[in-house]
């Protein structure tokens, strides 16, 4: 058979099979090198257990739009004690516990404990925390004298620290450990139980840029979790640094003069009426927005808190007191809230009426200091619309710079005497079409979490939601900013800076953008709505602005800063329970853009209590003095073409 | 040509079959003990879903063995068709995966088309060349037939399995008796076009474990860290291993420890005797399956075997070389041993076509269990 063996075939599957075994051999061969005589481990470490080590990267820095660093990472120094390194023989235990109390001040006993924990018992080699919060010289000394003590030593880890002026801490928001209903999914997306995770604002709207990627550590630890050698690092990417567009020194020169505004509007509060009310609240939000942008350059709302308190380094009593204080300071008003404007929303029912062609510049109305309207059902009930005061004979701009009424609740309603319709008014539909379209009623797209919509009410909705039909009254109130409708101090700077640029309701943002180290190039504008407005009527209402401000009798004049001319407009809002005389509390509101001929920036003022003209206006003026007493050039309002 | 056997032996080939039947449990103990860090307690989906794939495989390689194989060379033309098919479906509607386009999605199960083909351009290929005689001219229509079926598979991309198909071409070749000269001309041609081939039709995340795998310092993504707790895991393996008890291993994080690195896997768990005894078994494979093509009846089963032996140890091999840092990183499991349906069922399959290859051999001059004929 030598024949057949050896024919070409055979020869070549011989060939083959003997190639594919000598091949199966080196790699045999690379086996074994890797595995036995030339492994990466060396054979003293061979028994540990290999273990990845997660590395956090840098967090990235919180500036605002000069540069100022407004959030910043900070050494953490703690005691640490390692119960797998301590002696094992008590004596020697409790006699080094003695010696560390003297220099760390914390009880034996407590150090004793702390040794024999649950977690001790499982994993010797964890580091438990005995001391924290260690100031920076507290943890130099006690370096010192903690060196060559087995098993107690000073770590550092990384803390967040934030400016405390400027009533930051809404934006900024915190970082904390990682919340335990949400753990679970955030280990599966590399964090690890130690690591820390914006929770508020800005730190947990970025988090994914700011955090940066983590690295990783490949270690050999013994058995009992011992570090042995360190044989593989991949290093972290730090987070970029995140831009603001808040200016710091305009935010606190805002935050000042609302801290002012709040104490004097509280003055609207009656107090011995011998009802039993709810004790008044000191709160208020302030907003200035850059007109061409959407920039935010100051947001501001108090009462505030420490955002430093949340790191995990202050008492439970001092978080306890914010969660539990009645003014509920974690709220930002400035967008998380909503509540009825008032007058300041009467631009807007201006500038429908004007395009539906329900009234012109010419439009005249007589007030008398209030309307009748007659029950729809029952003929000899009346209903009396109260004007805040008698203006007599009004025409559009007038009735603007007077902020009439009577003037608006026609526009928006109607009158009619007799079954003879004497004015044709909006109607609710078209007034809540052209809310809508001035971006009320849904969120802005503010780049913070927890954005309130607000509401702009219709009659199916009203028939949905109360089951009651909507009626004329619905409507009066709506055109004069109360009733159902509510807006939130941003969205009302949004429309006031709407009508300074031309009818662009531009998308908010707080942050400028990223810095990864090549400077910030600040995103384009972006338009959430353009309201279908002519250049022309859009004047009429810029010039009843105009005319509240600058008149003599114009209700905002008491808003406008030294120098400058404005469009403003007030807003007295009532809310909540009635006095005994029918009269109610209000919100005090004041919107303006400046300067009235080229405008830069728009503004909303919000007081919980106060009257718009006497108090929120002044809170205004100050706000426009502050920016416009800022240093030319340095700020740097961001004239993208629109 | 029609033979009879002489007797249809229950196991045609006990060695081949011993050495699958060993290397698969292997999978199963190396897929437990990664659940078992996770889940402490139990038997968790992983492993349950891994021991039905294996109770289906080895159901496939029984039913297989017991039928004909010259049926597989009438079908021929279908089987590659319905390959070629599902791998244009698997380019268009396939989905993504650490990087490739390589699964579809079939019911509730993940297939991947890749497999399969291996498989039909194996038949195809031995079916075509059984009925021609070796020459410039058919065996570069043979080529064609490979050729098609590897840029299907490198665009995925499937860089590895288009390498294994490669070679299963060159190893169905040299057995059908193309000339050394045709064979080393295009083996030349083929390792001078791989640098072309790496720099216009591989992505650039291949491109990237290439040069990490030239310099694991370098790795932005991560893969360098990989390669990394690759030589941990070996060496923390050493000679006996760490056992599959669920202890932490050098390559947690690593999502294709089971499979692109299951080798790895083992070797930490196993040790070097576990690696080596793998490599044996695999070496076993190749000694008999090559063995059952000397002693095929007709050209049909001797191609037939030689693309299947080829293709089961070599992709074997290249696995290997990959987790021991000898090739560079592609995505490419271990023939019965790493998790994944499709990968063990082809396998068990080709081991039940050399089985029913193995069932109607020659009869040797003496009826011993040696592999090659004399």
């Amino acid at each position: 058979m030598t024949g057949a063996r050896w024919s070409p075939p055979l020869l070549r599957l011989r060939l083959l099979a003997a190639t594919t075994v000598l091949l199966l051999a080196l790699l045999a061969l690379q086996a074994l090198r890797l595995q036995v005589f030339d492994p990466l481990v060396p054979p003293t470490v061979r028994n540990g257990v290999a273990r990845v080590i997660p590395i956090e990267a840098p967090r990235g820095l919180i500036t605002d739009r000069n540069g100022t660093v407004l959030a910043r990472n900070v050494p953490r120094y703690s005691v640490l004690l390692v119960p797998g390194y301590l002696p094992a023989d008590p004596i020697a235990r409790q006699e080094l516990f003695m010696r560390v109390e003297q220099v760390i001040h914390v009880a034996s006993a407590d150090l004793q404990r702390a040794a024999t924990t649950g977690l001790a018992l499982i994993d010797a080699y964890a580091p438990v925390t005995v001391r924290d919060g260690i100031s920076n010289d507290d943890a130099i000394t006690m370096r010192a004298a903690l060196a060559g003590v087995p098993g107690v030593s000073v770590g550092t880890s990384a803390a967040r620290a934030y400016e405390r002026t400027g009533a930051l801490a809404h934006i900024l928001g915190y970082v904390a450990s990682l919340p335990a209903e949400r753990a679970e999914a955030l280990l599966t997306q590399g964090y690890s139980l130690d690591s820390r995770i914006g929770l508020a604002g800005v730190e947990t709207q970025y988090e994914q840029a700011l955090r940066g990627t983590p690295g990783r550590r490949l270690v050999l630890a013994d058995p009992g979790g011992r570090v042995l050698r360190d044989v593989g690092e991949e290093p972290p990417t730090p987070g970029a640094n995140i831009v603001l567009s808040i200016d710091l020194r305009l935010q606190r020169a805002v935050e000042a003069a609302l801290q002012r505004g709040i104490a004097n509007g509280l003055a609207v509060v009656r107090r011995n009426t011998g009802q039993q009310r709810p004790a008044p609240t000191p709160a208020g939000a302030a907003v200035v927005v850059d007109v061409h942008s959407g920039e935010l350059l100051a947001l501001v709302s108090l009462p505030s808190y420490d955002p430093n308190l949340f790191d995990g380094s202050a008492s439970g009593d001092a978080i306890g007191q914010i969660l539990s204080d009645p003014a509920r300071p974690l709220v930002d008003r400035t967008y998380m809230e909503t509540h009825a404007p008032g007058s300041i929303f009467k631009p807007l029912v201006a500038v429908a009426a004007l395009e539906e062609g329900v009234a012109t510049p010419n439009t005249h109305i007589f007030s008398n200091g209030a309307l009748t309207v007659r029950d729809e059902y029952r003929p000899d009930v009346f209903y009396t619309f109260r004007d805040w005061t008698v203006h007599g004979d009004l025409d559009l701009n007038r009735a603007i710079a007077r902020s009439s009424d009577v003037y608006f609740y026609q526009l928006a309603g109607g009158y009619s005497e007799n079954g003879r319709e004497l004015f044709h008014g909006l109607g609710p539909e078209r007034l809540a079409r052209w809310a809508r379209a001035a971006g009320f009623g849904k969120a802005t797209g503010l780049d913070l979490p927890g954005e309130a919509a607000g509401l702009v009410p219709d009659p199916a909705w009203k028939l949905r939601t109360t089951g009651d039909p909507w009626v004329l009254g619905d409507t009066y109130t709506f055109g004069i900013g109360q009733g159902y409708f509510t807006a939130s101090p941003l969205q009302m700077a949004l429309l006031a800076a709407a009508i300074a640029n031309g009818g662009d309701v531009l998308v908010p943002r707080v942050v400028r953008g990223l810095d990864a180290g090549g400077g910030v190039a600040p995103a384009p504008a972006r338009v959430a709505e353009q309201l279908p407005v002519s250049a022309a009527n859009l004047a009429v209402v810029q010039r009843g602005m105009a005319s509240a401000a600058a008149m003599a009798d114009g209700t905002a004049a008491t808003g406008v800063p030294n120098g400058v001319a404005i469009a403003g407009k007030t807003g007295t809002a009532e809310f909540g329970q009635a006095y005994p005389d029918g009269q109610y509390d209000t919100h005090g509101w004041y919107i303006a853009y400046a300067p009235l001929d080229h405008p830069q920036i728009a503004i909303a003022v919000y007081l919980e209590y106060g009257v718009g003209q006497t108090h929120a206006g002044p809170v205004a003026k100050e706000i426009l003095q502050g920016y416009f007493a800022l240093p030319n050039g340095t700020t740097t309002p961001n004239r993208a073409a629109r | 040509m029609n033979v009879t056997p002489a007797r249809v032996a229950l196991v045609p080939d006990r060695w081949l079959l011993l050495a699958a039947c060993l290397l698969a449990p292997a999978g199963l103990l190396i897929t437990r003990a990664v659940s078992l860090e996770d889940t402490p307690r139990g038997l968790d989906g992983d492993v349950l879903r891994q021991a039905a794939y294996l109770a289906a495989s080895l159901a496939a390689m029984t039913a297989v063995s017991r039928l004909d194989y010259r049926l597989l060379r009438t079908l021929a033309p279908q089987i590659f068709a319905l390959a070629l098919l599902a791998l244009l479906v698997v380019l268009v509607l396939g989905s993504h995966q650490y990087g490739a386009r390589r699964w579809i999605g079939v019911g509730g199960f993940t297939v991947q088309p890749s497999e399969f083909a291996k498989l039909a351009v194996v038949i195809a290929g031995a079916a075509f060349a059984a009925d021609r005689e070796p020459g410039g001219r058919t065996a570069f229509a043979s080529l064609a037939l490979f050729g098609a079926t590897i840029a299907l598979v490198v665009v995925e991309p499937d860089l590895g399995t288009g390498i294994v198909l490669g070679l299963a071409w060159v190893a169905i070749a040299t057995t059908w008796g193309v000339s050394w000269r045709f064979v080393g001309t295009l083996a030349v041609l083929g390792l001078s076009l791989f640098p072309l081939t790496l720099a216009v039709a591989v992505p650039d995340y291949q491109r990237e474990r290439l040069a990490v795998f030239l310099d694991p310092g370098r790795d932005p993504l991560g893969s360098g860290f990989t390669l990394r707790q690759v030589e941990v895991a070996f060496g923390t393996g050493g000679l006996t291993g760490r056992g599959f008890g669920g202890a932490s291993s050098a390559l947690e994080g690593v999502a294709t420890r089971t499979s692109d690195f299951a080798f790895a896997q083992l070797g930490e768990f196993a040790g070097a005797a576990g690696t080596i005894a793998v490599i044996a078994l695999f070496a076993v494979i190749a000694w008999r399956g090559y063995g059952v093509a000397a002693r095929a009846p007709d050209r049909f089963g001797r191609l037939l075997a030689t693309g299947l032996t080829t293709v089961i140890v070599l992709q074997a091999a290249m696995h290997i070389a990959v987790n021991l840092r000898l090739f560079p990183a592609t995505g490419i499991p271990l023939p019965f041993i790493s998790a994944g349906g499709s990968a063990l069922l082809v396998t068990f399959v080709a081991v039940g076509v050399l089985e029913s290859i193995a069932a109607h051999r020659l009869p040797g001059p003496r009826e011993s269990g040696r592999a090659f004929p004399g």
